[in-house]
């Protein structure tokens, strides 16, 4: 009766899968939301979704034990596809995230986070949707602590630690992870305002910062990355691939004697690396993958963490304004959660709004930079706490 | 799938606090970096006139 919904040997989960992905190019390219990701990632959803192609085969259908040379038997007996090597060798060994975190480093000026240290407060409060999605997934039985700690991440609104963590803790979850967590990052400007409306009195959104707040000289953003790496990974051990690889790349830009590695870095270096993971994540959401109720899930816990840490960044911001002589906008608090820099735009958006005087865009930097390294560390506290 | 409550509050919890407290000693760390470094190149510069003018 319902053969029709299996042309072509496709059944309908294909068809949804094509148009989803069809979705996520169209909001790539005409809304232009996070377009360096959605975009790959809709077009692996139709590498995979398309499977006479075999461009890459579902993850389970891999013999497990293979290496290469049996990877790439396979690939010419057309056993698995081009892009599960990619995966295998790319992503399961962790190699592609922790690259694209070096790019990240690359591209990011510390210094307002260096300037205002009060930032890194922000950064760490803003992580309170990732505890709290973690207890609510975990102790609704829904998922394993495994999964719990990872759908919980998606709160951080980092993309390379969501991915790191994925991959090592629930790697069957890094298709729907990947995807929630970047889509919801390319919609941090529809999903913060309201939160910090209901959260702020307009008195409180107005509150005018003073332009600069302190000049930071080039050995203190040359230390920077150094001292960060040592303490963070003197601290939490687990989180060094990840703050070693940010800091490594940020060093790279602020040691001004290495331009162009970080030009490099920071340049057709993570492009390339954004494209692959794109595709790649893409390529893991075959119909049956994704069409399961764990998804839907993922889908809405990722709404709870997105609006619990942009409240745990701003109510830190307004108990912080408690002992302050001069109170922040606590808008910028907000902007804890990382997904750099939209959310940074976000606060100057709002709070230009309040007060037109205001220009919060250098002040929520710093907070959004912390939320990078907030992340980091929270990913490496539940490598090492979950068994 | 049965839940083991110590767990959870231990990572929930637990982890949040020791995010806290890692990013408040990095705050800590870089503020006093960034004090140091304030008061040489202030002293320095004290010194570079004192130098100049002899």
């Amino acid at each position: 009766m319902f053969g029709w919904y299996e042309w072509g040997g496709l059944y309908w989960g294909n068809y949804v899968m094509l148009l989803i992905g069809g979705v996520l190019i169209y909001l790539g390219v005409a809304k232009k939301m996070e377009p360096l990701l959605l975009v790959p990632i809709g077009f692996g959803i139709f590498l995979v979704n398309l499977p006479l192609g075999g461009v890459m085969v579902p993850l389970k259908d891999v013999p497990e034990g293979w290496g290469l040379d049996e990877m790439l038997k396979g690939i010419g007996e057309g056993r698995v596809g081009i892009l599960n090597l990619l995966y295998k060798y790319g992503i399961e060994s962790e190699i592609i995230p922790l690259l694209i975190f070096l790019g990240v480093g690359a591209m990011i000026d510390f210094a307002p986070t260096i300037a205002r240290p009060i930032s890194f407060l922000f950064g760490a409060a803003a992580q309170l949707g990732v505890v709290v999605v973690f207890l609510i997934a975990y102790l609704a039985g829904w998922f394993t602590v495994r999964e719990a700690a990872c759908v919980g991440i998606i709160g951080g609104s980092d993309g390379p630690p969501t991915v790191y963590l994925t991959v090592a803790l629930a790697p069957q979850l890094l298709g729907p992870i990947t995807l929630v967590a970047y889509s919801y990052m390319a919609l941090v400007p529809i999903l913060q305002p309201p939160i910090i409306r209901l959260l702020t009195t307009k008195r409180e959104r107005a509150i005018y910062m003073k332009p600069q707040v302190r000049e930071v000289s080039r050995l203190e953003t040359i230390l920077f990355p150094i001292v960060v790496f040592i303490v963070a990974t003197l601290l939490v051990p687990k989180s060094a691939p990840l703050i070693g690889m940010l800091m490594f790349g940020n060093l790279l830009r602020a040691s001004g004697v290495t331009d162009r590695l970080a030009q490099s870095a920071s340049g057709v270096f993570i492009d390339v690396l954004t494209f692959l993971l794109g595709l790649c994540v893409g390529a893991l959401m075959p119909a049956e993958v994704f069409f399961k109720l764990e998804t839907l899930a993922i889908i809405g816990l990722a709404v709870v963490a997105f609006t619990l840490s942009t409240a745990g960044g701003l109510l830190a911001a307004k108990f912080v304004n408690l002992f302050l002589k001069e109170p922040i906008n606590p808008i910028i608090g907000a902007a804890g959660v990382s997904a750099v820099p939209m959310a940074a735009r976000v606060a100057q958006k709002e709070g230009q709004k309040a007060n037109p005087r205001n220009f919060l865009l250098m002040h929520a930097m710093g907070p959004n930079m912390a939320g990078a390294i907030a992340t980091s560390v929270i990913a490496g506290i539940f490598l090492g706490m979950i068994p | 799938m049965s839940i083991d409550w110590e767990l959870a509050i231990k990572i929930g919890v637990g982890g949040y606090g020791m995010t806290i407290l890692i990013l408040i000693i990095l705050a800590l760390v870089t503020l006093a970096v960034g004090l140091i470094l304030q008061r040489t190149a202030k002293g320095e510069k004290g010194g570079g006139t004192e130098k100049g003018e002899g």
